[in-house]
């Protein structure tokens, strides 16, 4: 027997209270560790979903770089647009091994669905090299790609016949895409001449989505391209930060709940364990007399107070693992902008930082307990009797 | 051959709102090795502080305490505590068990207080020798006041010590009870441990070799 097993003995003495402890901390430490499991899976996520676009940098009109972000991985329509005459002396910049021209266009379709449309050239394939489809490419005007996910609602495979009342237009499907598990599986691919035509916008472009031969060059690539009157070049990198600012208020605005849930915890681990000290005061006052010097006893009650966090905060690492499809829904609900694929990603780092959070509660919490038992009267112990 | 115990004009003093109170008087007195001493006094005659002043869990305000040799009136509350666990063994009168910890285990919490936690040999020994050998891994809400006070009896010799303090040690105990651990007393004793047990019962106090009566914090009788 030692004071560690001292410590956990006398926890089974209250069970209630300390398992109502636990679920407070373990509540806290599930909501760190989710936060934290988001704000790392976020940020992958958005990598993965730029890496995925295959677009290193994107040339539009000018404008704001979150619209040019917006337009380049989710779609959507702002009322300027890029002469397509740009497009040839966007290929002969230095260091550019592909460029795109991309038209985007959004439709409501039926029952409040929306249907996103993107004219794309030849060169669009070039960008997506992991890209996986059963059939082919455009084969003729009126031929289009759909999105795994875009030929699932459709349910139609190649060699299909889609019609598009809201465009009165019809396609032949010529290809369709395998799941990637991002954005891309969305979208119906046509001939960007065949958009042009049916959204009337001959000559014009969204936008060129450029793909460079060496990622290290992309300064010198931005500075050529820049030349190009009209033309606003925003890197993948910079739509990222300008994404990631965008969230910088709800992410603050979650990592203050954070904060008051983590306060809470520690006042509600601190008030347990002081109650259960006061009761006991009477106790620590005979160990004394037996022996027990107060370094004995502030150990007992700190190890107590850490042990009940410790075990919160597995049960909430625990918890934030099996809940994160739950925390990942919650979330998209409530950000400006959410990548396709698993926001909340977590690894040991963050179970390590959650337990060590959780362990810090513990021992700041049971700082003023532990000093207080630490000092029990022997002779108050005796004398009371 | 010295004494063990050597108390030189003590005196402790309790402020009762305007009023000081002298729980203790400027007593001296000398307690020998192997000695069994009842302390005996009315309520209020300062029994239950001299015992405190003896088992170092007070401080005289003045006067001298020398137990086993060590003078222990200016030891600082490490000090204090030290001589407590290696040389004072007490038995209190609620007994005083943890609740959460087996009879076996109860034994051997003065010895994890000294870092000396596998002792689990020597606590059984010790049960057995005040006749719970069959007891021993029950907790204390299964075991009769009797049987607590033996536990209690137990714990307080886990460290070795020279001295037992037993503060009315069969106050909370029938009889029969009573008499039980009287017996072990007198055993203990006859092994050589010192003994100052403070009892209201005559009875009890008839059965130590020597009996100091004490009344108005001040020793009345040897």
């Amino acid at each position: 027997m030692n004071l560690l097993t001292l410590s956990l003995k006398d926890l089974r003495r209250r069970r209630t209270r300390s398992a109502l402890t636990v679920a407070g901390v373990a509540l806290a430490a599930a909501t760190l560790f989710s936060l934290l499991s988001f704000n790392s899976g976020y940020r992958l996520s958005l990598q993965k979903e730029m890496s995925d676009s295959g677009i290193h940098m994107f040339v539009s009109t000018e404008g704001c770089p979150m619209e040019a972000a917006s337009m380049a991985l989710h779609g959507g329509e702002i009322p300027k647009f890029l002469p397509e005459a740009h497009v040839p002396a966007i290929r002969s910049a230095p260091g550019v091994r592909a460029a795109t021209s991309i038209l985007l266009f959004s439709v409501p379709g039926e029952s409040k669905r929306v249907d996103l449309f993107k004219g794309v050239d030849d060169e669009f394939p070039k960008l997506k090299p992991h890209w996986k489809f059963t059939g082919s490419w455009f084969t003729n005007e009126q031929s289009i790609v759909l999105g795994a996910e875009a030929a699932r609602v459709e349910k139609r495979t190649v060699g299909d016949k889609v019609f598009f009342p809201e465009l009165e237009a019809e396609f032949t499907v010529s290809g369709v895409l395998e799941r990637t598990g991002s954005e891309d599986d969305g979208w119906f691919y046509i001939p960007l001449k065949t958009a042009q035509r049916i959204f009337k916008k001959e000559g014009k472009l969204t936008g060129v989505g450029v793909n460079l031969h060496n990622v290290e060059k992309l300064q010198q690539t931005k500075e050529a391209l820049e030349t190009i009157p009209d033309a606003y070049v925003v890197t993948a990198q910079q739509m990222m930060e300008q994404i990631m600012k965008l969230i910088g208020s709800s992410k603050t605005l979650m990592f203050a709940v954070l904060g008051i849930a983590l306060a809470i915890a520690v006042l509600g681990v601190l008030n347990t364990v002081l109650m259960s000290v006061m009761e006991k005061l009477r106790e620590f006052g005979y160990m004394r007399c037996v022996g027990a010097s107060p370094g004995d006893i502030f150990i007992i009650v700190l190890t107590e107070t850490v042990t009940l966090c410790l075990v919160g905060g597995v049960l909430g690492v625990i918890v934030g693992a099996l809940g994160s499809s739950l925390a990942d829904q919650l979330i998209r609900q409530v950000l400006p902008y959410v990548p396709a694929g698993k926001m909340v990603v977590f690894d040991a780092s963050m179970l390590v930082l959650t337990l060590a959070v959780t362990v810090g509660i513990g021992a700041l919490a049971g700082l003023y307990p532990s000093w207080k038992a630490s000092h029990a009267s022997p002779m108050e112990a005796i004398r009371n009797e | 051959m010295n004494d063990l115990i050597e108390l030189n004009t003590i005196t402790r003093a309790y402020q009762r709102g305007s009023e000081t109170i002298r729980a203790v008087n400027e007593i001296t007195l000398t307690v020998g090795p192997g000695e069994f001493v009842a302390i005996v006094g009315p309520s209020g005659s300062g029994k239950t502080t001299l015992l405190n002043l003896i088992g170092c869990v007070d401080k005289p305000d003045s006067g001298t305490v020398r137990i086993d040799g060590e003078e222990t009136t200016d030891l600082n509350e490490a000090g204090l505590t030290s001589i407590r666990a290696r040389k004072i063994g007490f038995v209190f009168q609620l007994f005083f068990l943890l609740p959460t910890l087996t009879a076996l285990e109860n034994v051997q919490l003065p010895a994890v207080f000294q870092r000396n936690g596998h002792c689990a040999g020597r606590a059984a020994q010790l049960l057995e020798r005040v006749g719970l050998n069959q007891r021993v891994h029950h907790l204390p809400q299964e075991l009769s006041g009797g049987e607590m006070q033996r536990v209690a009896i137990a714990r307080a010799l886990i460290n070795e010590p020279k001295i037992l303090l037993a503060d009315e040690p069969t106050g909370s105990l029938d009889s029969h009870h009573a008499k039980g651990i009287l017996e072990i007393f007198h055993e203990l004793n006859a092994s050589g441990l010192t003994i100052l047990m403070v009892t209201h019962n005559p009875e009890l106090a008839a059965k130590a070799n020597r009996t100091i009566a004490l009344r108005d914090g001040k020793v009345v009788g040897h």
